[in-house]
């Protein structure tokens, strides 16, 4: 088949796909004549589309992941969840999987509970889990096995736990009976972990054998607070999950109401504690019956039978804990260890009681030293606040050899920390989150926060708690220490009202969650007609209205709008405030939380304007804060602020590389400088043949520059422009145009604002140098084709005719450039055949065979203007091949190294470069990187807004 | 300039291209979310119990954006033809790594059961169709990239119009040309 022949099957086939079935058989049998095999063709395409049913709609992720989830049935073992290197199957059961894992931040064994994906499933049980482990989490004594980390990775939810070593209660049983002294102490253990749950208002409710660990070193552990409930909290109706008929425990250690279904409290776990002292004395069960439901019918109406192994002391402690009546039973696992305890001897006794008592000396002391410290801050900042108002300006530099991480910082309420994210140069993954706080001037890292992303941080309005994104996920974590929580996906997340909502961006819109957790909700509904995006979202002083930034690509505004989280989705375009392509945030005065200001980004500038929060309207005019935080011409990036409650107001340059044009001697040395200051973003140096100009792509546009010293034009605008040539006769550049479609297009060298000829057939082309003839273009072409990747083609010029391919494999050619030799000879060209890339060789116009020039990897391949040399970059170093003129075939001597080359003048890490007549190399020079920049922070700004 | 700015993700890859690392985490978790979404969907709907290796393909889909970061992302449309072509590669790596674990020895044997889950929307053999389409690519180029663009980058008729500079009727008929197409040549006895 030809594509001509297809393009006639095509229409055909489209004709008749319009047609009702029946008729398309006439129809293409009056259509194709006696051309059978098209007929027949057209026919078998339409049959198979009939019966492709779904084929192909599901996307291919979807499919890949079929393929994948087919073969990783079972075991997690060998695989790593976050930074848990999971070791092997501890166990497995109907709540899910405990594997032996490594934790490899922190270089501990830990255990790990996988929870089955069908509970996961469910954002319900899903939730349910995750603020059970936080209730847990947040409980640390000894005899209760510890929760250290909560996570949801790859679709697996987990709890990170204690590794323990040693037995269940009920292997231990299973060996033979406990002495009485034994289970008394066990007991005592097992109600000192009850005690220290029930006073964090966790019950436990499935309190049995299992669920009691004793270690290798006979220590005693009460295991699974995860099926632990919180107790109804007030307000809120008896007991909702009972109610929805989700049965908890397990028959034979249940409590009369549980097993009734009424509302349990901490008595419960005492009831069913009893249970367990029980058989440990008895060595069976309190409460045994043939099935579960006249075990449950026993424990609502009959008595255990005696205990004979145990003293009356024993036997009376038991029988109080299986009361049928609550009320009737100890009232506190406290009083129950205490109970137990005066049943041991006595010298166990006051060990105990001393231990407990200078734990409880120590709180005090630790108490009133935090009252002193805190009234010592508080009167630094009081005697701030009493000076003068002036305004105080600082910066705060990143922790040495690292970086911030973007606009990824904000201030504190209360205006005397910061939170701020490192990045570690170019290594992914190395984002930290620290709080500097300026009274000390140090910063500390909340290691615990993991791995940082997204773009801003939001402090809780107590100051206590950050919110940010790592993974993939919203997630909290308190200043005190401890595990992050996460609460939801996200890849954005800017403020936190005093009500605990907290909005986050997904999906494009902003999306609001509770910081105690539960489903989020989206708050607004970007235009899919307008490409819009919603971002930036800051509460107001009510925590009902919030600012938010919407940015369209198609045909809408671009602006900062006033929100509310009682309006409908849809409903909240309808509150324009500022026309801005950044972001804004309230300020209130320090007298009036009403009335503040504005504060927003706008062309690189940060200004402040009069606005009444009450009434949610500006009152005044803009007054500027800061000039150059971001890049007046460019949108995209309008630089980074954060503003505190309390008058302080931090700001980062948005990081950008500058640079100047340079000429570098045949010995690497650099000298004047070619233009007085350095221009942003400057990239594609390419000399006119006269040797008099040159252009180069400044910010996705073509600029001409003389090196006589007359102004520089810029010949296009409106971005998305690049790669800039000169036509041999030096009156015309030839480009590769980005919008609205690809294609090279020429303008005249010397006119502003020209319109541009096309060049190439639509495609996305770079032009790279021209046959001696000047009847060929030679440009590269992106295939968007893994089986052509990118091909160096010929076009032909000023006359029709198709482009041909000159060189064409599934490799990518001339990606990171070509040029021909000045004789016409030979074409030097980049290929990744070999998995780098590297330089090549071949005849040209060709055929011919490609000679591998460069040892170690090369791009940007360019000929000094004698052909003697080619040259070629090796990362940072400037190459040179010694070509043999004289000879027929290619004869070169390897590669010699030239001289290091300056980093480039632009963000585009590689280096682009041109080589003059006389044998000078012209390249961009970084004057500035901008990453190191500081984030300035001005306390009392609005006080100079006054003057 | 532009009088208006570009999408979200095309400013997260300008902002990234300009040295703005943390952009390109955010538009990591960008497609994270995607494909969580896309797996949980698949999971419920089909087979319990079983894990997705998202991360994975993530890990991947990450390490190649930042191998590809002299490619310069123009706009959008570009974005998503790049993205897709990166999608399909990876998607193929994966394909092709699970192929030579099972020639490699390490295979499990597939139960009668696991066959008929596969079996009833014939969950495409990616390889095979990855073949295919290069054939098709002989025969219509475009046609080809549409398939690229729908299957492996998701993108809609309206955005396939905008990448390729065609009406969006025309897509829709590419599109259902290309898969009568395809799915002949992979239920094709031979």
């Amino acid at each position: 088949m030809t594509p001509e022949r297809w393009e006639r099957v095509g229409s055909l086939y489209a004709a008749a796909s319009e047609l009702p079935t029946e008729r398309r058989a006439d129809f293409l049998r009056d259509a194709c004549g006696d051309d059978h095999a098209l007929r027949d063709e057209v026919a078998s395409l339409l049959a198979s589309g009939e019966a492709a049913g779904a084929f192909l709609n599901s996307g291919a992720i979807a499919d890949a992941a079929k393929i994948v989830a087919h073969e990783s049935v079972g075991s997690l073992v060998g695989r790593t969840l976050d930074h848990y290197e999971v070791v092997s199957l501890v166990g497995s059961g109907g709540m899910g999987e405990v594997y032996r894992a490594h934790d490899s931040r922190l270089g501990r064994d830990v255990a790990i509970k996988v929870l089955p994906e069908l509970v996961t499933q469910s954002d319900d049980a899903r939730r349910r889990f995750v603020r059970e482990a936080q209730a847990v989490a947040a409980l640390s004594h000894p005899n209760v096995r510890s929760l250290y980390d909560v996570g949801e990775t790859d679709g697996h939810v987990y709890a990170v736990m204690e590794l323990l070593e040693g037995e269940t209660l009920r292997a231990r049983l299973a060996r033979g009976p406990l002495p009485v002294q034994k289970a008394i102490e066990t007991g005592a253990a097992i109600a000192d972990g009850l005690a220290a749950a029930h006073a964090r208002g966790i019950v436990h409710r499935d309190i049995k054998p299992e669920n009691i660990f004793i270690g290798s070193s006979g220590h005693v552990k009460v295991l699974d607070f995860g099926l632990a409930k919180m107790p109804d909290a007030p307000g809120v109706g008896a007991n909702a999950e009972t109610a929805t008929g989700i049965v908890i425990g397990t028959a034979g250690y249940m409590s009369p109401e549980q097993v009734a279904g009424m509302a349990v409290d901490a008595r419960s776990d005492i009831f069913s504690f009893g249970c367990v002292l029980y058989e440990m004395l008895a060595r069976r069960r309190a409460f045994e019956r043939r099935t579960s439901a006249e075990t449950m019918t026993a424990v609502l109406n009959d008595e255990p039978p005696p205990l004979e192994a145990a003293g009356a002391g024993v036997r009376r402690i038991v029988s109080h804990c299986l009361e049928k009546q609550p009320e009737a039973r100890f009232q506190s696992a406290q009083d129950l260890a205490f109970h137990l305890r005066s049943q041991l001897n006595l010298v166990d006794t006051e060990k105990h009681a001393d231990a407990r008592t200078d734990r409880r000396r120590l709180w005090p002391a630790l108490a009133a030293l935090f009252t002193i410290a805190t009234v010592v801050l508080s009167l630094v900042h009081f005697r701030q606040a009493a000076s003068p108002v002036r305004p105080v300006r600082f910066d705060v530099q990143p922790p040495e050899h690292l970086t911030f991480s973007g606009g990824a910082f904000a201030l504190s309420p209360d205006g005397a920390r910061l939170a701020f994210v490192t990045a570690s140069g170019e290594t992914p993954g190395h984002r930290r989150l620290w709080i500097h706080a300026f009274d000390t001037g140090e910063a500390q890292q909340l290691s615990a926060a993991g791995d940082v992303g997204g773009n801003a941080l939001a402090w809780s309005p107590d100051g206590r708690k950050l919110a940010f994104v790592a993974e993939g996920s919203l997630r909290t974590i308190a200043l005190s220490g401890g595990s992050p929580t996460t609460l939801a996906p996200a890849v954005g997340v800017s403020t936190w009202s005093a009500d605990d909502v907290i909005m986050f961006l997904r999906d494009l819109r902003l999306m609001k969650v509770s910081a105690a957790g539960g489903s989020a909700t989206p708050l607004t509904t970007p235009d899919p007609a307008h490409r819009e995006v919603h971002y930036a979202p800051q509460f107001l002083p009510d925590g009902r209205h919030f600012l938010f930034s919407r940015s369209s690509v198609a045909g809408g505004t671009s602006g900062v709008l006033v929100g509310s989280i009682d309006a409908r989705p849809e409903q909240q375009n309808s509150r324009p405030l500022l026309a801005t392509h950044g972001r804004a945030a309230y300020a209130p005065s320090r007298d009036d939380a009403q009335v503040g200001h504005l504060v927003f980004n706008r062309e690189g500038t940060l200004w402040a304007q009069p606005f009444d929060a009450g009434r949610l309207e500006l009152t005044g005019d803009p007054i500027l804060i800061a000039e150059h935080v971001g890049e007046p011409e460019n949108p995209q990036r309008p630089g980074f602020f954060s503003v505190s409650r309390a008058g302080a107001l931090a700001y980062r340059r948005q990081p950008t590389v500058s640079g100047i044009p340079v000429w570098l001697e045949a010995n690497g040395r650099t000298t004047t400088p070619l233009l007085d200051s350095p221009v942003t973003g400057s990239e594609q140096i390419r000399l006119s043949p006269d040797g008099h100009r040159y252009a180069m792509t400044i910010a996705g546009d073509i600029w001409v520059y003389d090196l006589g010293g007359r102004p520089p034009i810029r010949l296009t605008s409106g971005g998305g422009n690049d790669m800039p040539l000169w036509t041999p006769d030096g009156k015309r550049i030839v480009y590769a145009r980005g919008i609205p479609s690809y294609r090279l297009v020429s303008v005249p060298a010397d006119v502003a604002g020209a319109t541009p000829e096309p060049v190439s057939p639509d495609g996305h082309f770079h032009p790279h140098g021209w046959s001696r003839d000047g009847r060929e273009l030679i440009a590269v072409l992106n295939t968007y084709s893994s089986a052509t990747g990118w091909d160096i083609l010929g076009i032909p010029v000023g006359e029709k005719g198709e482009p041909r391919i000159i060189v064409g494999t599934a490799s990518d050619e001339g990606q990171a450039g070509a040029a021909l030799s000045p004789d016409g000879r030979w074409l030097a060209y980049t290929s990744n055949v070999t998995g780098a890339s590297e330089i090549w060789v071949q005849p040209y116009p060709g055929p011919g065979s490609p000679i591998l020039v460069s040892p170690h990897g090369g791009m940007d391949p360019h000929w000094a203007p004698n052909g003697r040399n080619l040259y070629y970059l090796e990362n940072r170093k400037l190459m040179a091949v010694a070509v043999d003129v004289g000879k027929p075939a290619f004869t070169f001597t390897p590669a010699a190294f030239l001289f290091d080359i300056p980093a480039p003048a632009a963000s585009f890490p590689v280096q682009s470069y041109d080589v003059a007549k006389d044998g000078r190399f012209i390249m961009g020079k970084a004057v500035s990187t901008g990453a190191s920049s500081p984030i300035t922070v001005i306390l009392n700004w609005a006080a100079a807004l006054t003057k | 300039m532009a009088e208006t700015p570009p999408g979200e993700v095309t400013q997260l890859l300008q902002a990234w291209s300009g040295g703005d690392g943390a952009a390109l985490e955010q538009l990591t978790a960008l497609v994270h979310d995607e494909l969580r979404r896309l797996a949980a969907r698949y999971m419920r709907r089909e087979r319990p119990g079983h894990t997705l290796q998202t991360s994975a393909l993530i890990n991947e889909a990450y390490l190649r954006l930042v191998d590809a970061r002299h490619v310069q992302w123009q706009n959008r449309a570009h974005f998503f033809a790049v993205s897709a072509q990166v999608m399909r590669r990876i998607l193929i790596d994966v394909a092709r790594s699970r192929q030579n674990l099972k020639r490699g020895g390490g295979a499990r044997p597939i139960s009668l059961d696991e066959a008929l889950a596969a079996s009833p929307e014939r969950s495409a053999d990616l390889l095979a169709l990855d073949e295919a389409l290069e054939r098709l690519a002989v025969l219509s180029p475009r046609q080809s990239q549409v398939v690229e663009l729908r299957y492996f980058g998701g993108l809609t008729e309206d955005e396939m119009a905008e990448v390729l500079h065609v009406s969006p009727r025309t897509v829709r008929h590419d599109w259902g040309l290309a898969r009568a197409w395809l799915y002949r040549e992979l239920t094709r006895e031979t």
